[in-house]
């Protein structure tokens, strides 16, 4: 019995895979149709999140290990854009900087809770280390994972042609925009794209993802108590 | 076998490195990241080849989204927090990410123009 909740993550995900490389269609991401999918079915079932989740337990566990290992992507793109790197570091750090004090700021003024707010200030890194941020700073791992995702398809769909919009015509400046803002999905669309994007966005994406890392634990709480003081 | 056994090891050896230090430490920074970091370095300083962590590397890379669904899953325990939130949570969220592209990738292209 306990093997159920495994085999049906695993099964669902690998048929939604399966569909989306045959049809493309952006909007039928498998990691949000597999999600939506088993909630369903869960609550059908009437069972618990609980037993889901102790099942699940091996893929869980492995989680850590795959963040270590984005450090591959990393050293190989790292000695690409070894030219460029300072002012790739400059411009993803500004994005770090911009992403979440923007996201804190609406959220607040808006009136959200805490939880809230540590689920949306790691918005713009890649789910994995968004979950292990938000979860660190006492936000919901699984929202700031979904929000994260979602925006990535928003980004998928319509970052490209809104950047060509505000008059970002350079390739390299295109890809590093979408790494940073829009993900993984924003990086996958970036890639399919045009080589050049598509390596700037991979770039951006890991780039961003340690500058979050590394400057999320230290301003959320300084963002947090300037905007309680007003 | 034998280089699933290596590559493991040493991601593993990563990781724990980066579980000690941020322990010891007492740091809010997330562990697994300290494991990157730790990992990138090794591969930089071609103390570590890239080659050697690649038999485990790949599959967890090629399959990482189903190793973060069952999380993902858990919002099934925060169904009316959502609902409650929606609007902030989208509004907030959207307006981050438009902004950031803008900054971004107008930055980017200003710097990289004058470099050149």
């Amino acid at each position: 019995m306990i093997y159920i909740g495994i085999v049906l993550t695993i099964v669902i995900f690998l048929l939604f895979k399966k569909i989306q490389n045959k049809t493309t269609w952006l909007i039928l991401n498998p990691i949000l149709l597999t999600m939506l999918l088993i909630i369903f079915v869960l609550i059908l079932s009437e069972s618990t999140y609980e037993n889901y989740a102790k099942s699940n337990l091996p893929l869980t566990l492995l989680l850590e290990p795959a963040i270590v290992v984005l450090a591959m992507p990393l050293y190989k793109e790292f000695v690409y854009i070894k030219s460029q790197f300072k002012t790739i570091l400059i411009t993803c750090t500004l994005g770090v900087f911009s992403s979440t004090s923007i996201a804190l700021f609406m959220a607040f003024i808006l009136g959200a809770d805490n939880k809230i707010l540590a689920s949306v200030a790691p918005n713009a890194v890649t789910s994995p280390i968004a979950m292990t941020l938000a979860d660190s700073l006492g936000g919901i791992a699984a929202l700031a994972a979904a929000i994260v995702i979602l925006i990535g398809v928003l980004g998928a769909i319509f970052a490209h042609p809104f950047l060509k919009l505000i008059g970002v015509s350079d390739k390299a400046a295109q890809g590093l925009a979408m790494g940073a803002a829009c993900h993984a999905l924003g990086t996958a669309r970036a890639v399919e794209l045009n080589s050049k994007i598509g390596a700037f966005a991979s770039v951006s994406l890991i780039v961003s993802a340690v500058l979050t890392s590394i400057i999320l634990p230290v301003l959320y709480p300084l963002l947090m108590s300037a905007l309680e003081s007003f | 076998m034998l280089k699933y056994l290596i590559s493991a090891t040493i991601i593993l050896a990563c990781l724990f490195t980066g579980k000690f230090i941020s322990y010891s430490l007492n740091l809010a920074f997330p562990s697994a990241i300290f494991g990157m970091l730790i990992l990138f370095t090794l591969l930089i300083s071609s103390v570590v080849k890239y080659q050697t962590v690649l038999p485990c590397s790949t599959p967890l890379l090629r399959y990482m989204p189903l190793l973060f669904i069952p999380t993902l899953v858990g919002l099934i325990e925060h169904l009316g927090l959502i609902r409650e939130n929606l609007v902030i949570i989208s509004l907030s969220v959207i307006v981050s990410c438009i902004f950031t592209l803008s900054i971004v990738g107008h930055v980017f292209q200003r710097l990289n123009k004058s470099a050149s």
